[in-house]
């Protein structure tokens, strides 16, 4: 008698549990669609030539898992500064800047990276000037 | 205005330099690193090559000091036939400076001669080696332990036995027993210890291929896993080496070691080795990876030779040094505004508030209160106040980890130099330095191997060779 007590709350418990979980799951908000704009929308000269890189980002700093960051994402990060570095000499004034921001974030994203040190805000301090820069880019057209 | 060292101002330190490096809120500085084969004519030298020193309050006897230095870099365990000897036509020093004048005020040294029992055998040992007297070990070093001051020298050791290095586990099964025989008393109550030894640095040394392979994204390979060295310790009551023998009132020391050789050899038809000529310094460490990262190849073997009085002669390299311009040139990192007088600081003066922009007194002799301000000179040493005790639950970062018993004050064997220097070399003790600095490493953190909880502290010889391991 004992035993088919126990396998009945089990099956209970599982079945609750799960109840539960598909609950939580269809309640909590979706992982946010990552939108970029089209590379014609950003303005021409040192925008569009950088528009490739500043997409490319947007797909590394896409979320907040830092520790999720391949060796191939570090190469790609290390690319993508130094397409920037090259672009800034010919950037104007107002983009130059939010461009320099972006090179400084990612060097401080990269050393940490690579020390074994990463933290998520780095993560983030990149996203936040790649987003800025994307703004200036498309909204000087 | 001198300030009197006390453990309480020192722990004042810790808060201060950890607020520093947290909140970037003062302004301090820091250090250099160790040197394997660091400068072009030392390099092919290894028996002159002083590679670490390391120097801290004994945490199990902490009314002394013991004092660390190390020769030889990379010695294989399975080195044979001849293994490791320390050089018999060098003098190894270990200098301590307690005015601050950039002089040793004492220097111990020690000086080695070769023993066979016999020159018709290969061996290094023709049997088990159960003791350093037993017949089978063929082959032993004996030394000569000096101190030597400015009113003359007083042999303190006369036919000291070597461990010798350790052949393997057939020759010598206890080797820890075997080793722990050859520590040695001295007059006046210290113990003293030559012989081979784990090297207990720790670190990538990949940084010199353009800093890790091109980044810093190869970094965490132990280099020197596995590698032994040869060590000469000593421990001693802190009054040896206080000024005036009152270690109350001048508790800092300035500590560095030095190879001197003889300065003429002549080599006859027989390949006998003739030197005379006296003492020639060809080789010195104090604090760690100054030759190695901070002087350029084309001083290095000058700096080897100088004396510290004469330092000034390599300031530029400390006020602009070039570790930061390379990480500017592969990250975009700003190097920190030079003149670097934070690295003036630490490097060349010790920490005190009278020495330069770092507002705490930690251990510059200038802190010592017979000390004459006016006869202070700037040089490069490791410098100890030994009013600080041992930590009971010690920072691998030392200093910058609230650890005010660690390095830069003295150096303990599990200091983290290479993590401390490369991010007090960014900035990390400047205010309104870059957050991401703090995390600043190479990923090795720790020795392969603990350290021994007593005198001689270094862990036991590897005897594994390292290609497997």
């Amino acid at each position: 008698m004992k035993r088919p007590i126990i396998v009945a709350a089990a099956l209970t418990a599982a079945i609750l549990v799960g109840a539960v979980a598909l609950i939580l799951r269809r309640a909590s908000p979706p992982e946010p669609r990552l939108v970029l704009p089209a590379v014609d929308r950003f303005a021409p000269g040192a925008c569009r030539d950088a528009a490739e890189a500043v997409r490319s980002l947007a797909r590394l700093t896409h979320g907040d898992d830092v520790a999720a960051l391949s060796a191939a994402d570090r190469a790609e990060l290390r690319r993508v500064q130094d397409r920037f570095v090259t672009l800034r000499q010919t950037a104007t004034a107002d983009v130059r800047e939010p461009m320099e921001a972006v090179i400084l974030s990612l060097g401080y994203l990269r050393i940490r990276l690579d020390s074994k040190t990463g933290e998520p805000r780095y993560l983030r301090d990149v996203e936040a000037a790649r987003a800025l820069l994307e703004k200036t880019c498309v909204s000087v057209r | 205005m001198l300030q009197r060292p006390s453990r309480r101002p020192a722990l004042g330190v810790a808060a201060a330099v950890v607020a520093a490096a947290c909140v970037a809120s003062l302004a301090p500085a820091v250090t250099q690193a160790s040197s394997h084969r660091e400068a072009p004519l030392v390099a092919g030298e290894p028996q002159l090559d002083n590679t670490d020193v390391y120097a801290f309050v004994s945490p199990d006897a902490p009314n002394t000091v013991t004092m660390i230095a190390n020769w030889v870099p990379f010695e294989e365990p399975n080195g044979g036939p001849n293994f490791y000897p320390f050089a018999t036509d060098a003098a190894y020093d270990i200098n301590i400076d307690n005015d601050g004048d950039a002089r040793p005020d004492l220097i111990y040294r020690w000086t080695f001669t070769d023993n066979y029992r016999s020159r018709n055998t290969f061996l290094y040992n023709t049997g088990v080696v159960t003791s350093l007297d037993d017949p089978d070990l063929n082959y032993l070093q004996t030394y000569r332990l000096e101190a030597v001051t400015e009113s003359g020298s007083t042999v303190l050791v006369n036919n000291g036995r070597v461990a010798p290095s350790r052949v393997g586990r057939a020759s010598m099964p206890n080797y820890g027993a075997l080793a722990d025989s050859a520590i040695t008393s001295v007059p006046g109550g210290g113990r003293t210890f030559a012989g081979q030894a784990d090297d207990p640095f720790f670190l990538d040394l990949r940084i010199f291929d353009l800093l890790y392979g091109g980044d810093f994204s190869e970094v965490g390979q132990d280099t020197v896993r596995g590698y032994n060295t040869n060590t000469l310790a000593i421990q001693v009551p802190k009054s040896v080496l206080a000024l005036g023998g009152d270690a109350a009132r001048n508790p800092v020391v300035g500590i560095w070691s030095t190879t001197s050789r003889q300065r003429i050899e002549v080599v006859d038809t027989q390949n006998n080795r003739n030197r005379y000529g006296g003492w020639q310094q060809v080789s010195r460490l104090g604090m760690p990876l100054v030759n190695e990262v901070v002087i350029p190849v084309g001083r290095k073997d000058e700096f080897n030779a100088t004396a510290p009085r004469n330092d000034s002669r390599f300031l530029q390299f400390v006020t602009n040094p070039e570790v930061p311009r390379r990480v500017q040139d592969i990250y975009q990192i700003p190097a920190p505004a030079t003149p670097r007088q934070d690295l003036v600081e630490v490097f060349l003066t010790g920490l005190c508030k009278a020495c330069g922009p770092v507002p705490v007194d930690l251990n510059s002799q200038r802190l010592n209160r017979d000390v004459v301000p006016a006869a202070f000179v700037p040089s490069e040493q490791l410098r100890l106040n030994m009013s600080v005790p041992p930590a009971a639950t010690p920072n691998r970062l030392g200093v910058l980890g609230g650890d005010n018993a660690g390095f830069p004050n003295g150096r303990r064997l599990a200091d983290d130099v290479t993590d401390v220097t490369l991010r007090v070399a960014e900035g990390v003790l400047l205010p309104n330095h870059p957050a991401a600095v703090d995390g600043l490493s190479d990923a090795v953190d720790t020795n392969a191997v603990a350290f021994r909880g007593t005198f001689p502290y270094v862990a036991l010889p590897n005897v594994v060779a390292v290609n497997q391991n």
